[in-house]
């Protein structure tokens, strides 16, 4: 970019930097360049401080910010990755709208307005500084008793603009919490903001670490709320491993880690002589807490530092630092609610109880409504079948509370229009939802008639197809044998795989036999083949209930003039049929 | 009741020697063991009674094995009271490290009292009969050591408590 450029746009940046506080709160939340910050300044002129959508070309963006048409698409390119904006081609043109800020205007706005007042003050401070009269270093000094109550005179102003914002905006609130709040302000006096103010941005000291820089022994600790937590004494010592080992790793010899933050709460670590305090700490801490801070360890310090020069483990005469400790968690935490643990628990149980109630309370209610959305469903469909002939609707209805939805099928949009006006009829249904489908009845009917005809074609020709196959395996046995060999073993494995794929067709087991050794014996034997085989097939995944065994009979077979080669043999066939025929 | 002494006692030793099955053994176990492998170390609690000086916290720090993969972070080992070298007597290379462990606790804790555990002494067949066994051991391995040996069993408890007593006894009296 050109030199005058960059000149421009550093006075543009700055001029809508004064004047726009959303484009100073942007710039700082994206840390975004100087082209993207006038370029964004120019939109949020263009949209009316983001209030409109607009549809424009980029040169026309490029024009009002002093840049070149690629630069301001590179930029506009580079906003809508932020998310601060959102663009759309739309023909030649582009459509650029805003997002949404998480922060809300008045917010920025009153922050922008602190910032002016304290600006107002630095530039005070810049002019006595160049003054050469006093040491620079000793101006802080010198000027604190002046500067300071101007300062908290400013702080007290800015705080009280705070107050009346939150009043303003927790007045509109409704919540068991305000109310709460809404009681202590009128029980202590505190106006309610102030109220609401401690307890929804105060931070608050958990617990406190006094740990002996040489050993990492554990001197002393103390906590907000009493727990049977973790052992502090380990605590305490793996804190010590965790800060030796990135002092260490990171080779920081004279930097040494000085917070852990994890979710809303942290420990911070401060470092003494001879020991040093790790603090966790729920939000976040203010100057005056660190102020307070300093000076509890200087007093800590003052008191112990013999005892601590020489500590080796000996804990004798470090007993008060606990009291100490719990004293300045205590004054730090002063006015906020502590919540001993069996307290809580009671809570517990109280809310448990209560959401139990308000469970057991709508399900009722719920039942209630439930029982009289179905009476109601039964009595509306009762009426539109008394009002239409059978053939004419397959319908369903469903009422919720005020809302009727019916659904399945009618056969002319006039039956639609029936059952809409039988149903608008009940007074308790305001809304009717119709979902039903128009179709001719006797088409479909017909339909379904010709599906059913074809499909019991079909399964005839399945089983005249089966009866084929089967009829085609004739499973021969030598002469007084009824056991299964490999040649048998064979004809059932080729009858299984013929069946295996149609559960619903059964079989008749049909034996033949020679003449020799008389019809007893040849029934008998013929029983123990037909048993052999049903075992077998019934053995592979058959159904056994599919397979039938017939009396034994000769003349079945021997009627048959396909079988009339098998005479004076001896064997077993399948005779396929429907299930239950 | 709040203890009259807490001491820091390191136990340093080659990997799989048995530091943190010695401590297992009789210490009650808060933290994972991954932090060995993370950063090196874990701490545990040991609570002792000693006669005469009353209630006393050991606080062990198991430091992980000291081999050519990792190198002993030193400010692990400072400010400690006392620290227990532990070597595995089925494995001839960790009673050899006996004497570099010495130099290092030499090195940087130079006034702490120190003591040997010859640990896994269940896998040896002539613990019960010889009672000069660590001699032996020590002078086998030309480590003139003048600070206390024990014979130690993770596994069956052996002399683990009396390693820690004596030590902890050692560092109050002095």
């Amino acid at each position: 970019m050109k030199d005058y450029i960059r000149k421009d746009i550093s006075i543009i940046q700055k001029s809508i930097k004064l004047e726009s506080p959303i484009l100073r709160h942007y710039i700082r939340k994206h840390n975004l360049s100087g082209l993207d910050a006038v370029i964004l300044g120019v939109l949020i002129d263009l949209t009316g401080q983001r209030k409109t959508d607009i549809r424009t070309h980029y040169n026309v963006i490029a024009s009002h910010a002093g840049v070149s048409d690629m630069e301001a698409y590179h930029s506009i390119n580079s906003l809508h990755r932020y998310r601060i904006i959102d663009t759309k081609p739309v023909g030649n043109f582009i459509h650029i709208s805003f997002t949404d800020i998480g922060e809300t205007i008045e917010e920025i706005d009153l922050a922008e307005q602190n910032a002016k007042k304290i600006k107002k003050l630095e530039s005070d401070v810049s002019y006595l500084k160049s003054k050469k009269f006093v040491p620079s270093d000793e101006l802080f000094d010198i000027m604190m008793p002046l500067i300071g109550r101007i300062i908290r005179k400013k702080l007290s102003e800015a705080l009280k603009d705070i107050v009346n914002y939150i009043n303003s905006r927790i007045e509109s609130l409704t919540s068991f919490t305000l109310w709460k709040y809404r009681f202590q302000s009128y029980r202590t006096g505190i106006p309610l903001a102030e109220i609401v103010f401690r307890n929804s941005i105060p931070y608050l000291i958990e617990e406190v670490l006094l740990i002996d820089r040489k050993t990492s022994v554990l001197l002393a600790a103390a906590s907000w709320q009493e727990h049977a937590g973790t052992d502090r004494d380990i605590v305490a010592a793996m804190l010590s491993a965790v800060k030796d080992f990135i002092k260490t790793s990171f080779n920081k010899e004279k930097n040494y880690l000085n917070e852990i933050s994890f979710g809303d709460s942290k420990i911070l670590i401060f470092e003494s002589v001879y020991f040093y305090s790790a603090v966790l700490i729920y939000g976040h801490p203010e100057e005056d807490f660190f102020n307070s801070l300093d000076s509890f360890i200087n007093s800590i310090h003052v008191k112990f530092r013999q005892k601590l020069k020489k500590f080796k483990g000996n804990m004798d005469g470090l007993e008060p630092m606990n009291i100490l400790i719990s004293d300045f968690i205590n004054k730090t935490n002063a006015g906020i609610e502590r919540r001993p643990v069996e307290t809580s628990y009671t809570r517990l149980k109280v809310i448990a109880a209560v959401c139990a109630a308000v469970i057991a309370v709508t399900i009722i209610i719920f039942s209630i409504g439930e029982i009289r959305d179905y009476r109601l469903e039964k009595i509306i469909l009762k009426n539109i079948e008394n009002s239409l002939p059978a053939y004419a609707h397959d319908i369903d209805a469903d009422v919720d509370g005020e809302i009727l939805t019916l659904t399945g099928s009618v056969n002319s949009p006039q039956t639609g229009d029936i059952i809409t006006k039988t149903a608008s009829a009940f007074p308790e249904i305001k809304n009717i939802v119709n979902k039903t489908v128009t179709s001719d009845f006797r088409m479909v009917e017909k339909f379904t008639e010709d599906m059913s005809a074809f499909e019991n074609k079909f399964k005839d020709l399945e089983l005249l197809f089966i009866k084929q196959e089967l009829e085609k395996i004739v499973i021969e046995f030598p002469s007084g044998v009824s056991a299964i060999g490999e040649n048998q073993t064979f004809q059932i494995k080729k009858i299984f795989e013929i069946l295996k794929g149609y559960p619903d067709i059964d079989v008749d087991i049909i034996a033949f036999n020679d003449t020799t050794g008389g019809l007893d014996i040849n029934r008998r034997l013929a029983n123990d083949r037909m048993n052999a085989i049903k075992n077998n097939l019934s053995g592979l995944g058959i159904d056994k209930k599919k397979i039938h065994i017939t009396d034994f009979n000769p003349d079945v077979i021997n009627a048959d003039h396909r079988y009339r080669d098998y005479k004076n043999t001896r064997g077993i066939i399948l005779f396929a049929r429907r299930s239950g025929n | 009741m709040n203890p009259a002494y807490k001491l820091k006692i390191i136990m340093l030793g080659d990997f799989a020697v048995g530091k943190t099955s010695l401590i297992r053994r009789f210490v009650y176990d808060e933290f994972n063991d991954s932090y060995l492998t993370t950063i090196g170390v874990k701490v545990t609690r040991k609570e002792l009674d000693i006669a005469g000086c009353g209630k006393t916290d050991l606080l062990l720090w198991d430091i992980a094995g000291n081999d050519k993969f990792t190198t002993i972070t030193p400010e692990y080992i400072k400010g400690a009271s006392g620290g227990i070298i532990v070597a595995d007597i089925t494995r001839k290379n960790t009673v050899e490290s006996i004497a570099v462990n010495a130099e290092i606790i030499e090195k940087y804790i130079p006034d702490a009292a120190v003591a040997v555990a010859l640990n896994k002494i269940d896998l040896s067949d002539d613990s019960d009969n010889n009672t000069n066994l660590a001699d032996e051991i020590m002078k086998k391995f030309n480590l003139n050591w003048n600070k206390p040996v024990m014979l130690t069993s993770a596994k069956t408890g052996r002399n683990v408590e009396n390693l820690l007593l004596n030590l902890a006894a050692s560092i109050i009296k002095r």
